[in-house]
């Protein structure tokens, strides 16, 4: 359960600025993942979304303020220190991005035949399950350039699964889903956290997600550049700090 | 007969000053039909002549009908007007107007990420020129020294890659060219008998044909024709399936899961190249000597047991060595172009096609340099 250990810090983000070439994007991040928490990175597109979580893998350098997981600075670490915590994160792409030139089950199949030490029917079994997990049972032999976008982005979450990682990194998983299967989605992602402990990061702007499973949201502001509100989901919408996070928290209820 | 609309009556704007600082616009009739002025400049006049301007009331309730292009001259209007700050009113319009000018107000643009610089001058350029030189030698410096890591990692016995890979690959850069390769090795190998042919003979000497032909083609033309096809076929391909795993962020994603792109996907195609290009240049080289051949059983009236013989006295396997060490660098070269271009590749699909453009480019560059340096080298070592 989240709260069950509230000290413990996974990620920290300390006055985070992030710019493309000298274009501003956000400003003055300052934010706290907890252990085995559920976090919501909201906001419109083009607020910085999916750059926020570019920054928190470790893809883009900061152009100031820090990142810490575990109190270690994620920058002052050496490059195999990097690439091992970076190995320890289940991280979806808002493109999915599969490898387009492996099947669904070889994409998820190559990480555990380098990075573990199973053997191969046990592999075989693993990449079933996984991507039935997802609800793609049977789909292992298919190329991603045949399945639908909504269809790859499960099975990047199914990659995503693979190594049972410490920490997920999820861009808008529910994208493009129909109803049905974005609220199998959900739970899943909430039982592998009640059933695994791991922390999940998930970009989202769809307000059912956010308030199904979302233990704690950030608001990006497209118009500030900063983060203008942060908390609780139902407490964000109930109270909102401004006009823009309570059109965005109540724009169903009109 | 009537052209269309040139006697309808067409909307028309007129512009009254009612006190110092306020500005009265009436719009009346079709605006389907809107009047032949510049609207904007006309109101950018106004704007400038009368400093005290302070508001702006525009009035519509005798527009009779309209479409989005007044809506487009409202909004234009009052950007402008923003602009010097002074405040606009709409009065009466017909009621769809407003809301449009609304949704258009909140979805105002915003500044690029990337502003062009608008002042090119001449110097700005030669400055943006040798930054440009240097950060490419600096990038390519970069690629290769990674490409040295990968290689190391790989004599080590210590790079991920696939095995499978390099068997496509082979495939794909070997024996799937040989048509491409056959008919140009053969074609080169009829143009220089042909050039040679005229030349010889003035002296009687047309049957050292044969020698001009095996020994350019095993020294240069095999390994060279040779290299340049594959940079067609294979570098450019090389650059674009990395260029677009690079938009797709696959390539993010085997760096951040634990892969070296460098040997995931750059080893098993160097590898492919540098073992493919030496066999290929090879058969270009038996290629050539035919289409010699053919010339000489054509035009100079030489058997081919004739040509032949004369081929094989001209030639030693040290030629053969020398083509086939060439072509070896030539592999290395274009692969190396290939996927330096492909994995520098910006995020867009244009800049996939500019990635394929450039290695394209920078294969033939690298090859034409290695050519002369170790045609070069042979030279001075006397081989
Ligand atoms: N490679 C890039 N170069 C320059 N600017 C970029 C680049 N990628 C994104 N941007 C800019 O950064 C801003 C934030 O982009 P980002 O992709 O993080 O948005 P987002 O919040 O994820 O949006 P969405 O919800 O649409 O995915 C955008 O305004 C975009 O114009
Ligand atoms: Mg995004």
């Amino acid at each position: 359960m989240p709260d069950q250990n509230d000290t413990a810090v996974h990620v920290k983000v300390q006055d985070l600025e992030m710019r493309y070439n000298n274009f501003l994007i956000q400003k003055n991040l300052n934010f706290e993942i907890r252990k085995g928490e559920i976090f919501m990175i909201a906001g419109s597109s083009g607020s910085g979304k999916s750059t926020l979580l570019r920054h928190l893998i470790g893809l883009m350098k900061p152009v100031n303020g820090k990142i810490f997981y575990h109190d270690r600075n994620l920058w002052d670490m050496l490059p195999q220190e990097q690439k091992a915590l970076q190995r320890r994160m289940g991280i979806l792409y808002q493109s999915a991005a599969l490898w387009s030139s492996l099947t669904l089950g070889e994409n998820i199949a190559i990480l555990l035949e380098n990075f573990t030490d199973y053997d191969q029917s046990e592999i075989r079994h693993i990449v079933e399950f996984k991507l039935a997990l997802v609800g793609l049972a049977g789909y292992q032999d298919y190329y991603p350039s045949d399945i639908s976008g909504g269809m790859r982005k499960r099975a990047g979450l199914a990659r995503a699964m693979a190594l049972d990682p410490d920490i997920f990194l999820f861009d808008e998983p529910t994208a493009g889903l129909d109803p049905v299967n974005s609220q199998r989605l959900d739970s899943l992602i909430k039982q592998l956290r009640d059933n695994l402990g791991t922390t999940v990061v998930v970009v989202s702007h769809e307000l059912d997600s956010i308030f199904a499973i979302g233990d704690t949201v950030i608001f990006l502001d497209s118009e500030e550049k900063t983060i203008t509100g942060m908390g609780v989901p139902a407490d964000l919408r109930d109270h909102p700090p401004n006009s823009r996070v309570s059109e965005f928290f109540n724009r169903e209820n009109k | 007969m009537n052209r269309n609309g040139e006697n309808k009556p067409s909307g028309s704007i007129s512009w009254e000053q009612l006190q110092e600082d306020t500005l009265s616009v009436i719009l009346k009739g079709d605006w389907k039909n809107p009047p032949k002025t510049d609207i904007l400049a006309d109101f950018l006049k106004m704007l400038k002549k009368h400093f005290d301007l302070r508001s702006v009331t525009i009035n519509g309730s005798d527009i009779t009908s309209w479409d989005t292009r007044l809506v487009a001259h409202l909004w234009k209007i009052q950007n402008l007007a923003k602009q010097y700050e002074v405040e606009t009113v709409l009065q009466s319009f017909p009621r769809g107007i407003p809301r449009l000018l609304n949704l258009a107000e909140t979805s105002r643009g915003r500044e690029s990420a990337e502003p062009e610089s608008l002042d090119e001058t001449f110097l700005s350029k030669i400055g943006e020129v040798s930054l440009d030189v240097t950060t490419e030698t600096v990038r390519m410096l970069d690629f290769i020294g990674a490409l040295f890591i990968g290689l190391f990692n790989f004599l080590r016995g210590k790079a991920r890659f696939r095995v499978s890979d390099v068997w496509f690959f082979l495939q794909d850069s070997g024996a799937n060219a040989l048509p491409i390769v056959s008919l140009i090795s053969f074609l080169v190998g009829v143009i220089m008998a042909f050039v040679g042919a005229v030349q010889l003979t003035q002296f009687g000497a047309q049957i050292y044909v044969a020698n001009l032909v095996g020994i350019a083609m095993t020294r240069e033309m095999g390994a060279l024709m040779t290299a340049i096809i594959i940079t067609g076929r294979s570098g450019a391909a090389f650059a674009a399936q990395l260029g677009t795993m690079m938009v797709n962020q696959e390539i993010d994603a085997l760096k951040t899961f634990g892969f070296e792109p460098m040997e995931y996907l750059v080893l098993p195609r160097f590898l492919a190249l540098t073992i493919m290009l030496p066999p290929l240049a090879l058969y270009a080289d038996f290629l050539g000597i035919m289409g010699g051949a053919l010339v000489g059983w054509a035009m100079l009236d030489l058997s081919f047991l004739q040509y032949f013989e004369q081929t094989r006295s001209a030639l030693n396997p040290q030629h053969f060595l020398l083509g086939l060490l060439k072509a070896f660098i030539y592999g290395a070269l274009v692969a190396t172009a290939g996927c330096m271009r492909g994995l520098q590749s910006g995020r867009s699909a244009s800049a996939v096609g500019k990635a394929t453009t450039s290695a394209v480019v920078t294969g033939i560059v690298f090859i034409i340099v290695a050519s002369a340096v170790t045609t070069y080298i042979y030279t001075v070592l006397g081989w």
